[in-house]
């Protein structure tokens, strides 16, 4: 049922012909709500215990392009980051978008944060795990641990999580670059470093996620997420691979990399 | 997604939701002390086979007792895939290795308990399987996943998982072992040597492709201290296409 209301909202969100003007096409791609169905029944309440976050939720809204909190300006990129960014953006506009790990079946890196489909919760006294529905992307939470000195990059990387008060303060590096911080194509280095601080208030976990890369950001930025707690959603098996085809293995050369933006900056 | 009905009469007033909300809350807190004092085994930790197993094999060591029909499909397999024709095999297509293949994968994996759920978390292409304890079956299923959907209860010191709603997309083992849509697997986990091996005993349950259900089994060695590692199938699978290659 979800998938055919996503289905349904990507049919419906193919724009009119005729006389409307044409779209403004930086315009900053509004943040939509994602699809979860109504609880059939009421809900039961989550544990009381504000750091027992077990469970399954689900993002409220999600943003296809990440703004910082607050504000509806784009993140502050260097001037390599917004050539990557705005790359993206047009090839998307033509009508040729680039292909990036989470479309590939690949994990999807930090941009499975902003992943419309639900996500579990399991938590161990030093390990905290998190489940993410879509493309069965799993990320591991070291706790009370430090990374480790010859991290190899990978689509997650390494995360290590303490709690501040209530707060579960998660502290992630070792990406690789092959991945978005989100579906708009926001971009982020092998430097990436994200720091997420998830806080539960009843049945809402707060997320904000600030990150540091000073290859493309000249500044760290924050943004935030709000996720509802769905006692009545389990995580539902999604293979991307098995729809995968070798017309779509081979799409992966369209992308800029760091070179191709400075190379872009240079003329 | 599975909707879970927690409370199927709306017309209840919110004094008696509350009411039922409050007594299921302290059942479901009695069950989690009941688990907790009834001493059950924590199979918490990283595990791992000592080699893993191309052909599937019987208690007693002896192939499966195929049907004639299903023995001529494993014939065709066993030939195309030792001549080399790996395109065969569903995994090659990074498609998940269902159950019970995903346990004799030579790669470790994680288990996470809880009082209601034990979650198997397979470094295997990040596979997850989650067994709900003291869960049901859903009643209708509109795709079958690859992993099925598995229940457990506990017998003294064994895990009794009960795994239905597989698809017939998946071979039983690496060597073309066919099954149908109709594969119930019953296994018992339990922990061997003071914990420091766990053994899962399948019961194969296919009367579209066996004469009778049979068993096997596996051990697999706790790995204190190993941590499982990020796998992409298709950057293992397709090196020629991989991203790893940009």
């Amino acid at each position: 049922m979800r998938r055919l209301l996503l289905l349904l909202s990507l049919l419906l969100t193919v724009p009119a012909v005729a006389d409307e003007p044409p779209p403004d096409l930086h315009k900053l791609a509004p943040a939509l709500p994602t699809f979860r169905p109504k609880p059939q029944a009421p809900l039961a309440p989550p544990p009381a215990d504000p750091r027992d976050l077990n469970g399954t939720w689900w993002l409220t809204v999600t943003n296809p392009e990440l703004t910082p909190m607050g504000s509806s300006d784009r993140p502050p990129f260097t001037p390599a980051g917004a050539a990557i960014f705005w790359h993206r953006i047009e090839m998307n506009n033509l009508g040729t978008p680039v292909p990036d790990a989470a479309v590939m079946c690949r994990p999807m890196g930090p941009r499975v944060l902003t992943s419309p489909y639900p996500q579990e919760i399991l938590q161990t006294p030093d390990r905290i795990v998190f489940i993410f529905e879509e493309h069965h992307v799993v990320q591991q939470v070291y706790m009370n641990a430090s990374h480790p000195s010859d991290l190899k990059p990978s689509y997650m990387g390494h995360s290590v999580g303490h709690w501040e008060g209530d707060t579960l303060v998660v502290d992630s590096i070792g990406f690789n670059d092959r991945t978005w911080l989100d579906a708009g194509g926001t971009p982020h280095s092998g430097q990436l470093h994200l720091v997420q601080r998830i806080r539960k208030h009843g049945g809402t976990l707060e997320e904000q996620v600030t990150v540091t890369d000073p290859v493309m950001f000249s500044r760290p930025w924050t943004y935030q997420l709000i996720l509802e707690w769905r006692p009545d959603t389990t995580i539902d098996e999604m293979i991307c691979e098995s729809n995968m085809h070798d017309a779509q293995m081979q799409m992966a050369d369209k992308d800029w990399t760091i070179d191709d933006a400075r190379r872009s900056l240079k003329k | 997604m599975i909707v879970k009905a927690f409370d199927p009469a709306p017309e209840r007033t919110a004094l008696m939701r509350l009411a039922i909300r409050v007594t299921a809350g302290f059942f479901l807190g009695a069950m989690t002390v009941t688990a907790a004092t009834a001493g059950v085994p924590d199979l918490t930790g990283t595990w791992k086979p000592a080699a893993g197993q191309e052909e599937i094999r019987t208690l007693d060591g002896k192939p499966p007792p195929l049907l004639p029909a299903a023995l001529d499909v494993y014939r065709r397999h066993l030939q195309l895939l030792k001549s080399g024709d790996r395109k065969l095999d569903p995994v090659s297509r990074c498609i998940p290795p269902g159950v019970p293949r995903i346990m004799y994968e030579n790669r470790p994996f994680e288990i996470v308990q809880r009082p209601d759920l034990v979650v198997l978390l397979f470094e295997y292409q990040r596979l997850v399987r989650h067994i709900y304890v003291g869960g049901s079956h859903p009643p209708d299923v509109a795709v079958p996943p690859y992993l099925g959907h598995s229940i457990g209860h506990w017998d003294g010191n064994t895990l009794v998982v009960d795994t239905v709603d597989l698809n017939d997309e998946t071979f039983l083992d690496a060597a073309g072992m066919p099954h149908s849509d109709a594969l119930h697997i019953v296994e018992r986990l339990r922990l061997l040597d003071g914990g420091r091996h766990l053994e899962d005993v399948f019961t194969v349950d296919d009367p579209k492709t066996f004469v009778r259900s049979w068993q096997a089994r596996r051990i697999y060695d706790r790995k204190p201290g190993m941590s499982i590692r990020e796998d992409a199938c298709l950057d293992r699978e397709h090196r020629a296409t991989s991203l790893e290659d940009e």
